[in-house]
């Protein structure tokens, strides 16, 4: 049996940038409103089941 | 401060994954302490004598995980604590010696910008969602985006000195939060 990343998890990893030039100093402990605010993308659906109520 | 040149060939995942190795060796070569940690050492380096509220102000870092964060690096002894001469009340910080040479590595690859390293971490933090990932998990995802498809020998082999027990849980808890899959049909 062998092991991959989940293409759409494998995508966002890819697109985090080593050089934030010109951007604000990210801050801890508020990640639902970066990942609903700045996704680019649809989140990814484990992430996605974790902001929506049940 | 001379560091050998870097690999320009080296793939982006290839180059995250050798950041974990010197951001475990400077927390204290422990692979279970979590990304947010290695996010504070980095923000103690860069503003050296900083106090714990400042800190809290600089990252948003909640007061009593923040409390929590800096026992174990102090603990590990990555950062010392000193008493402020002119304010009895206020303890200021200090990045440790092993802890400063292998964070320098890491932040080789991040053109040396604190700011860069510390959004790339929070960054990659927030791909976890509400999971809280350690170093181990973030050596497991940059292997796997640098090379692919392996087998869980493979990965062992990519990871530090661990029980298998831990290594088999980690990989296991991340298919489960389904950021890793299993290719059934491929042979070991």
């Amino acid at each position: 049996m062998k092991f991959e990343l989940d293409k759409n998890f494998a995508e966002q990893f890819m697109s985090l940038s080593l050089d934030s030039a010109g951007q604000e100093p990210l801050r801890l402990d508020n990640h639902e409103v970066i990942q609903l605010e700045n996704a680019q993308k649809p989140i990814h659906p484990v992430l996605k089941s974790q902001f929506t109520p049940k | 401060m001379s560091f050998l040149p870097k690999d320009i060939t080296q793939s982006k995942a290839g180059k995250v994954a050798d950041v974990i190795d010197h951001l475990v060796d400077a927390l204290g070569g422990e692979p279970s302490c979590t990304l947010r940690r290695a996010v504070i050492l980095a923000d103690i380096d860069e503003h050296p004598g900083t106090t714990q509220t400042d800190i809290m102000e600089r990252t948003g870092a909640h007061k009593s995980a923040l409390n929590r964060d800096i026992e174990w690096l102090y603990d590990y002894g990555c950062v010392m604590r000193q008493q402020d001469p002119e304010d009895a009340r206020a303890i200021r910080l200090y990045i440790c010696g092993y802890a400063k040479k292998n964070l320098d590595h890491a932040l080789e690859t991040f053109d040396f910008s604190h700011k860069n390293l510390k959004n790339y971490l929070i960054s990659f933090i927030n791909l976890f969602g509400s999971h809280k990932p350690t170093l181990r998990d973030a050596k497991i995802i940059s292997t796997l985006g640098d090379q692919g498809t392996l087998s869980k020998q493979e990965i062992f082999d990519e990871l530090y000195n661990g029980s298998a027990t831990t290594q088999n849980r980690a990989i296991n808890h991340m298919v489960d939060l389904g950021f890793l899959k299993k290719r059934e049909n491929d042979e070991v």
